[in-house]
């Protein structure tokens, strides 16, 4: 039989169907490959002990008739960030070392009712604090096609799961980049739905007014039928979005005759890696090839985005993170030996113990950008900056169908080499944090291999709730690129 | 930054090496931040989140919830059906 773990989302769940292998056949596929890989990439927090006994129900169903849903039989693998019922949920934290979640996140709950079977939990930055996966407690995850290298973050165990075949598709979340970036990373596609697009509850908080859960996969049409799946109104979030067009998938083969594609004068100066601006090459051509048009337009606020970035993301972080005091649960430092001196020094305690650098260098960050005396100079000037940015998009887009741009400057880097200088770090979401100022959906493709033997992608952006658009351009192009992401180890 | 005030205001006991480093770090920080200040932003409104809220308001009611012996459950520690904390005066 045919490796299973080299299918798609869309092979698997149509293989099930017409009874050409069994949903607990491809279980265990995906299971002997986490065994087999994950030793050494650590991409899993936690696996799923009931995986199988789902996998065998999804069997038992086909055996009866029933339906088993578009993405019956799939396991997915789910970034940490997730809340699960029952299945421990760290945000690859020491604070949340033993939190088990009484209830599941709706983008959870949406794709189990369309089938899909949680394999596991991913390793990732902690809090989602991190571009590299190298502030996780649980320990590094590494880059598949060379493990010298980081995997990208925050998101690196979801994107390693995809790229090493460990599961078919999975889920991120993206604050700043932390899907699209180690989509890049580890040569796979990875997408950042429009803010609103799909429900944060029960998503671990970390920045309120850019986060939003995307999926990685091997193909773009995987990712359309993901987020057909998780995309769609929540009581339970009020910023979710009631926009009802998800014919994501219907609208892939779409013809991109005419069609404008903006070139953002702004992604293109500076210290962009000659293969990394190739690829971006590449794609212009095929995509010229398939009819569309170029058109540069300028995105001049777009050089404010990592400062007003770590403005917002550091000053919402630190309001939302203030919820872990080691009261009802959570890490508890020991005050046995050391009682505590007064509530603040137990509170200071569990949260200096729980939390580790990054996240702790974040909420000082932004405990100082909301204090009195810095507020305005500092959270609200960079939300005006960020008003201005997202018009600076809104009139671009008046333009132009969807914007084409590098990810990141260079591919991965090596593990230890940034991490001692957050500045150099932060400025490597030069160019997705825009995206999520913006609220705007974005993706990342793959298409070519550095000479350092690494993959290197692009990036599309498109207008808000444009996904239609931006999906179908992607897979024009996917198709027409040709990149097989084959690790060969 | 007086780095002792924000992690007093941040509830967060930092160790004596993360206060010496932070220092450091949120000095050049803060530095890069500096260049929004070029940007003339007179009589624009603050941009808080990206797109429309639903302003749709819930019923304000109670709903019901089985999941409270969960919840207890993963407290660090409990006592019946209370969370049980050290004492701190």
């Amino acid at each position: 039989m045919k490796d299973l773990t080299q299918l798609t989302a869309k092979e698997i769940n149509s293989g099930i169907k017409n009874k050409q292998f069994k949903a607990s056949e491809v279980m265990s596929s995906f299971l002997e490959q986490i065994d087999a890989k994950d030793k050494e990439l650590n991409a899993f927090i936690t696996l799923n002990d009931k995986a199988m006994d789902l996998a065998n129900a999804v069997d038992n169903k086909i055996a009866s008739g029933e339906d088993i849903g578009a993405l019956g039989g799939v396991p997915i693998a789910i970034k940490d960030m997730l809340c699960t019922e029952g299945l421990k949920t760290t945000a690859g934290s020491k604070m949340l070392e033993n939190f088990i979640p009484p209830y599941s996140a709706t983008v959870v709950n949406k794709l189990e009712q369309s089938g899909a079977i949680v394999i596991g939990k991913c390793n990732q930055d902690e809090f989602a604090m991190g571009s590299s996966n190298e502030t996780s407690y649980y320990g590094n995850c590494k880059n598949p096609w060379n493990t010298d290298y980081v995997p990208g973050g925050s998101s690196g165990g979801s994107a390693v799961a995809v790229a090493a075949s460990m599961a078919p598709i999975s889920i991120g979340t993206d604050t700043g980049g932390s899907i699209r970036q180690p989509a890049n990373f580890c040569g796979v596609v990875g997408v950042k739905p429009t803010y609103g697009r799909v429900s944060r509850y029960g998503i671990i908080a970390f920045a309120s007014s850019l986060d939003q859960a995307g999926p990685f996969s091997k193909t773009i049409e995987d990712s359309a039928m993901v987020l057909e799946s998780i995309c769609g109104e929540d009581p339970f979030d009020a910023t979710s979005s009631a926009n009802t067009d998800l014919s994501f998938v219907s609208s892939l083969n779409n013809d991109l005759k005419g069609l404008k594609v903006g070139l953002p004068k702004e992604y293109s100066d500076g210290e962009i890696d000659g293969e990394v601006a190739a690829a971006v090459e590449t794609a212009k051509k095929q995509l010229a090839d398939l009819g569309c048009e170029f058109v540069e337009v300028s995105l001049p606020y777009t050089k404010y985005a990592v400062p007003i970035y770590y403005i917002i993301a550091t000053s919402e972080a630190s309001s939302n993170l203030a919820r872990y005091d080691g009261v009802r649960f959570g890490h508890r430092a020991d005050f046995k030996d050391k009682p505590a001196a007064d509530l603040l020094d137990f509170y200071s305690r569990n949260r200096g113990e729980g939390f580790g650098t990054e996240v702790k260098r974040r909420i000082t960050l932004g405990t100082f950008t909301l204090s009195s005396g810095y507020y305005d100079a500092y959270y609200n000037k960079a939300c005006q900056v960020r008003r201005l940015l997202q018009q600076n998009f809104t009139d671009t887009f008046k333009q132009c169908d969807v914007l084409l741009s590098p990810v990141t400057a260079t591919p991965a880097f090596k593990i230890g080499e940034r991490i001692a200088d957050p500045i150099t770090m932060y400025k490597n979401d030069i160019f997705t944090t825009s995206t999520n100022l913006a609220g705007l959906p974005g993706l990342s493709l793959p298409v070519a291999l550095h000479s350092n033997g690494l993959p290197v992608g692009v990036q599309l952006t498109a207008g808000a709730f444009q996904e239609s658009h931006l999906l179908n351009i992607a897979h024009k192009l996917e198709q027409s690129i040709g990149f097989k992401g084959e690790i060969h180890s | 930054m007086d780095i002792e005030n924000v992690a007093s205001l941040a509830r967060l006991q930092l160790s004596e090496d993360e206060k010496i480093k932070f220092k450091e770090q949120m000095g050049s920080i803060l530095n890069y931040f500096e260049d929004l200040k070029d940007v003339n932003t007179e009589g624009v409104e603050a941009l808080v989140t990206p797109t429309d809220i639903n302003k749709d308001y819930r019923k304000d009611g109670s709903v019901s919830w089985d999941k409270a012996s969960d919840a207890l459950e993963i407290a660090p520690l409990k006592k019946g059906n209370l969370f049980q904390v050290p004492p701190v005066v």
